[in-house]
């Protein structure tokens, strides 16, 4: 907000000069301050003539001061419907008599003044109240003196400062009295007076305008920076994957390639001779990854255990480390159960552990399969296939028989008519007291008679025949 | 469809013994960087072999080289080409789930190494994954290469679980050891375990005969670093020797060695690194390789992290020991990388150590250095009409530049100093956005420089006292300490929602809105961060641990809490110091660090002042009463700066002043509520204490006893404890 400049303020000190509020009617005085500045102007002069009244040794005589307070009440106004926005600086003026900082010991007013001051706050027709001259209107009062002035409601005299919030109200003009305070009495240093409020007007300048109120203090946040958080350099190594290369393998058929997969393409359809046999293994040994170059898919793993359980077994130890194991592993333990595939998966056992939970499905499909065949001939074949390659895992300590107990006893005992289903049950049953006699001999020292877990033995050679 | 079955009968027709000669030739030539004859051999074999896509890619990579590797565009267009006319899918590059040896997969890998160099690392992530997915059915040669490159793209994102896992399985595929248990894929191991090492030279891959596997691939030496060493590989597959396609297992270990360092690195586990790099060191040695500057730079990185500055720089000045490389002919040059330079690399890492052993001015120093060498290094090769090579993308290097120079110098937090970090920092925001602490340091940069402005115009116009008119006719005119209503037009921090950046508070608001939205939102989160001990990435820096992300949080907040005063958003303030006191206080193992000590205090102090403005004032009194406890006193925290007041209140007092702040600011508040006298009570204490009185404790007792009506002890307040100004002179000077 740009403030006013000297010769402004030059004009409202003129205004309130005392000679000439006392010979003019409070009415030319505001019309005269109309004139002299514009509109836009009107708040910034209201403000320096509060603070003249507040400082009551500004402007000391009574006339000054009636014409500083209609200018403070009407000078802000375009229509008469409107409040001044000092109208509650008028109201505290009223009620208290002091300046609302307290800054004065003495009231700003006097008796006459204050019944001037209640007139322009409550008469209704106002321009009726400034036709007069402020000497005029002074000498009115001093006769009404002794009348008690008529009290203003409470209300408005308490809602014109409690409005405001405190960090707003709170504020303090700058401008002090001095130590000693001027006495107005000496009415030869009038003109004095007048020159004196003159300079102190221009010389505060701006600072008139702004009151002092204590703020809070805002320390402003910490700057950190981490210790681990400046960024160290790599050097400027190059490697070899992050360059950009050239593919090699262009116009590169690998005939090792081409020529497995044209033997892959025919181990899909039909069992491979020796000769081409060994070489589709030679190039496989050669390149472990042709395995995946060669179109072996999980699909087309039966077929190729059908035709050719050989290299079904190679591929399938290639694939050992792969995701894709588990993939394979699931067709071979749902395919249709033949000699083949129990080849494949006994010669997998071997090799590798694998995952007990494929054993274990494997054989119970085994066994759900050979009682579910219709062919007297193929069943049984199928079921000493079965038996044997139980056995050899049994030997070979790759499965835990406890684990398949029930499972394989009854599946012995419904094919006991065949002598390696038979052969089979008395494995189990060795295996089964020999455990128990190294573990509970004293409990059990019949090792003949069968243990609590499995069923009666059949007479499997009689049966048999 | 059509297309694809024909582009497949296309390779399975018979390569014909003229065609094979072409494709060796072009080989040749492009291995001994004689890019035109292959370039030349190419189109030859094109017009023999018109679809076929590895030709087409093959004349790409040599219009690449030949352009000296600045023509990026054109190659990428031409890469996605090759790969599109054989992926069926529209994707980016995507290829099929299985990938088959017609497959254009080096076009893939070279389309990842060209947005690698562009700094896209989710992108090349994303794009090897299908490869990486398949990687046991991949050639072992392009195989490691996907790893290796999947490895450094997830360090590079601070992605180090990621690393971690590739790094694991890409030793249990490429490297021999014993057949594998019923488990085939690899498990994760914890960060905080050591590397569970592959069972070195106990068995041989199944298929790799005895003895095989020296090929060339090291890529360590000098002169082998060229891309056509791999293609050396796949020439003798054409032969069929046993050899074909055998990586250099000696070289691998040592890569994901150096690799798995980096990535114990970006754990934040200087321990395991260090165990790593001295395995990575000692096989280094063993196979009788020459150290080489990245392990120098490496090995020096982690003895820094370990705390051991004084071992760091002696490893960092260990670089002078190391030969220089040869130079190299122009067209072999182009395919090296060349920064950062050693002298910017080493400046700013000798920077780096200076500063963990907290001499900031030896660091600024060296930062100063190494930009100034980047700089000069980058406008030398501008002038010589050099384009930057896809290897030689600047653009980090210059980020972490700014960056590290930024942060050293917000650290000395002057005017000039910060306004330059600003700029620097702004400069690191082009890359890396995501950063919630660089967000924070500008808004740090902005209230720095509102402050610094401030405090100008304190300095203008300082508090004091003027006596107006003479003899019967006097007065005094106050002069306080310039208010903030009026200082903070002067500093130009005009309301505007302008995104421009400039060092201004309304920016930094800004800027803070984005570090909020990047940090964990809940204190929950933050919980659980700390529970699982997750780090937070922070690029370019190493990932944040947990109690970092906290304090970095409470930082912003408490930025956001005094930005929203300076800005006058009462409630914003509010809000944002009630969030920053209840996240200070929710985590009971860190609420009682300095840092947490300091950003509680002010925190109380935000919210009372914002408190004050909206006129609740008791509220206010309760959060300053709150805000002191003795713990403050013990904990002036270390990244504190004291500004001003802050300062003068320490040069003169015997007490904290941090509780005289506190005791100011509950006389401020009592006295806004009117309660003259308590306010009296708080401003004696701070009276008291003070050995000389700051003008701002003047003015409050003026103040105070003004408004108890105490006129007369106003005045002598005033004349003798304020500086008595010249009204000509302070005319002059307004």
């Amino acid at each position: 907000m740009a403030t006013l400049d000297s010769s402004q303020l030059n004009d409202i000190i003129d205004l309130l000069e005392e000679k000439y509020t006392e010979s003019t009617t409070l009415d030319e005085i505001l019309s005269t301050a109309r004139k002299k500045f514009s509109n836009k102007d009107y708040f910034k002069v209201c403000s320096v003539v509060s603070i003249l009244v507040q400082q009551r040794d500004l402007i000391p005589k009574s006339s000054q001061k009636l014409a500083a307070l209609v200018l403070l009440h009407q000078l802000p106004l375009s229509n008469p419907a409107e409040e001044t926005p000092f109208l509650s600086q008028l109201f505290t003026i009223l009620k208290d008599g002091v300046s609302s900082s307290k800054q004065l010991p003495q009231p700003v007013l006097d008796e006459k003044e204050k019944r001037f001051l209640h007139s322009l706050l409550t008469v209704k027709n106002i321009s009726e109240l400034l036709k007069h001259r402020a000497t005029d209107l002074l000498a009115l009062y001093e006769k009404e003196l002794h009348k008690p002035l008529p009290s203003i409601s409470p209300t408005s005299l308490n809602q014109s400062s409690s409005s405001l919030p405190t960090n707003v109200k709170a504020g303090v003009s700058l401008l002090l009295p001095s130590v000693q305070p001027a006495s107005n009495s000496a009415a030869e240093c009038r003109s004095e007076t007048s020159a004196t409020t003159r300079s102190i007007i221009i010389e505060a300048g701006e600072e008139l305008h702004r009151s002092y109120m204590p703020e809070l203090l805002r320390p402003p946040p910490p700057v950190t920076i981490s210790p681990d958080e400046l960024v160290w350099l790599e050097s400027c190594h190059q490697e070899a994957e992050e360059e950009i290369c050239y593919d090699a393998s262009m116009c590169v058929t690998s005939e090792g390639d081409t020529e497995a997969r044209r033997l892959m393409g025919r181990a899909f359809k039909e069992t491979l001779s020796i000769p081409q046999l060994q070489l589709l293994l030679a190039h496989l040994q050669r390149d472990p990854r042709l395995v995946y170059r060669t179109g072996l898919t999980p699909q087309k793993l039966p077929v190729l255990v059908e035709h050719n359980p050989l290299i079904a077994i190679e591929f399938l130890l290639r694939v050992m480390q792969t995701k894709q194991l588990t993939d394979y592993l699931n067709v071979l333990v749902n395919m249709e159960m033949s000699l083949h595939s129990m080849e494949v998966v006994n010669r997998l056992t071997t090799a590798v552990e694998l995952p007990p939970e494929f054993i274990h499905l494997y054989i119970t499909n085994c066994i759900s399969t050979c009682g579910t065949i219709k062919d007297r001939y193929m069943q049984n074949r199928l079921v000493r296939l079965v038996c044997v390659f139980l056995q050899s895992l049994i030997r070979n300590k790759i499965i835990n028989v406890k684990n398949l107990c029930v499972e394989v006893q009854s599946f012995c005992i419904e094919f006991s008519r065949i002598r390696e289903a038979a052969a089979l049950f008395k494995l189990i049953k060795q295996l089964d007291s020999s455990e128990s006699s190294s573990s509970g001999a004293s409990a059990n020292p019949d090792t003949s008679q069968p243990s609590v877990t499995c069923l009666a033995p059949p007479t499997a050679d009689s049966r048999n025949q | 469809m059509s297309k694809q079955a024909n582009w497949q009968n296309r390779v399975d027709i018979e390569v014909t013994s003229s065609e094979k000669e072409l494709a060796h030739k072009a080989l040749t030539e492009f291995q001994n960087f004689n890019y035109v004859n292959a370039l030349n051999a190419l189109l030859k074999l094109e017009e023999l072999r018109p679809n076929d896509v590895k030709v087409q890619h093959n004349k790409a990579a040599c219009e690449f080289f030949l352009s000296g590797l600045t023509n990026v565009d054109a190659f990428l267009k031409a890469l996605q080409e090759v790969i599109a006319q054989y992926s069926k899918s529209q994707g980016p590059g995507r290829l099929p789930e299985v990938p088959s040896s017609n497959e254009p997969l080096i076009a893939v890998l070279n389309l990842a190494v060209v947005y690698y160099h562009q700094l896209k690392y989710n992108v090349v992530i994303q794009l090897l994954k299908p490869l990486y997915d398949a990687i046991e059915s991949l050639d072992e040669m392009v195989g490691v290469r996907v790893c290796l490159l999947l490895i450094s793209s997830h360090i590079q994102i601070s992605s180090a679980d990621n690393a971690q896992a590739v790094i694991e399985r890409t030793r249990t595929t490429f490297l021999p050891q014993p057949l594998p248990s019923s488990e085939g894929e690899t498990v994760m191991s914890s960060p905080h375990q050591p590397l569970a090492h592959s069972e070195i030279g106990v068995a041989a891959l199944p298929s790799s005969p005895p003895g095989a596997g020296n090929s060339s691939s090291a890529g360590d030496t000098a002169g082998n670093f060229a891309s056509g060493g791999d293609g050396a590989e796949f020439t003798s597959a054409e032969v069929g020797s046993p050899k074909e396609a055998c990586i250099d297992q000696e070289a691998l270990r040592r890569r994901l060695q150096v690799q798995s360092v980096r990535t114990m690195l970006s754990f934040c586990q200087p321990k395991l690194a260090a165990k790593e790099m001295k395995v990575a060191i000692l096989q280094a040695v063993s196979s009788g390789d020459q150290l080489q500057l990245s392990q120098i730079c490496l090995k020096s990185q982690v003895r820094h992290m370990q705390c051991q500055p004084q071992k760091a720089l002696k490893v960092l000045n260990a670089r002078t020991a190391i030969p220089e490389a040869a130079p190299l002919a122009h067209n072999c040059a182009i395919t090296r990388r060349d920064v950062p330079s050693q002298d910017v690399w080493f400046y700013n890492n000798l920077a780096v150590v200076n500063w963990r052993s907290e001499k900031p001015a030896l660091a600024l120093s060296h930062f100063d250095k190494a930009i100034n060498t980047f700089v000069k290094e980058q406008s030398k090769k501008a002038a010589d009409g050099q384009v930057p090579s896809l290897y030689n993308n600047c653009a980090k290097v210059n980020a972490t530049l700014c960056y590290n120079m930024g942060c050293s110098m917000l650290h000395f937090n002057t005017l000039p100093m910060v306004l330059a970090a600003f700029d620097l920092f702004i400069e690191t925001l082009q890359l890396y956005p995501k950063n919630p602490r660089l967000w924070l340091h500008l808004a740090e940069c902005c209230i720095a420089v509102h402050h610094w402005k401030r405090k100008e115009l304190e300095d203008a116009a300082p508090a004091g006292v003027k006596k107006l008119g003479n003899g019967m006719l006097s007065k005094l005119l106050l002069i306080p300490p310039p208010s903030r209503c009026s200082s903070w037009n002067s500093c130009g921090e005009a309301p505007s929602d302008s995104a421009f950046p400039e060092p201004k508070l309304p920016f930094g608001r800004l800027c803070l809105q984005n570090a909020l939205k990047l940090l964990p939102t809940s204190s929950r989160d933050l919980d659980e961060l700390e529970k699982q001990r997750q780090l937070f990435p922070a690029l370019p820096s190493l990932p944040m641990r947990p109690d970092e992300v906290r304090r970095v949080k409470c930082a912003v907040l408490c930025c956001a809490a005094y930005t929203d005063l300076c800005l006058d958003d009462h409630q914003g303030a509010l809000t944002h110091a009630s969030a920053l006191i209840s996240l200070v206080t929710s985590s009971p193992a860190t609420s009682s660090t300095p840092a947490a000590i300091h950003f509680r205090y002010l925190g109380h102090l935000y919210a009372a002042e914002a408190l004050v403005f909206m006129n609740k004032i008791s509220p206010a009194v309760k959060h300053l009463e709150q805000g002191w406890s003795s713990d403050v006193i013990s904990s002036i925290y270390d990244g504190t700066l004291l500004y001003d007041f802050e300062e003068e209140l320490l040069a003169n007092s015997n007490l904290d002043p941090h509780q005289l702040v506190i005791k100011y600011n509950l006389s401020v508040t009592f006295a806004l509520r009117e309660d003259f006298d308590k306010a009296l009570t708080s401003m004696k204490e701070i009276w008291d204490n003070m050995r000389r009185q700051p003008p701002r404790v003047v003015m409050l007792a003026i103040y105070l006893n003004l408004k108890k009506g105490h006129l007369e002890k106003a005045q002598q307040l005033a004349l003798e404890h304020l500086q008595t100004v010249d009204p000509k002179k302070y005319n002059a000077s307004m």
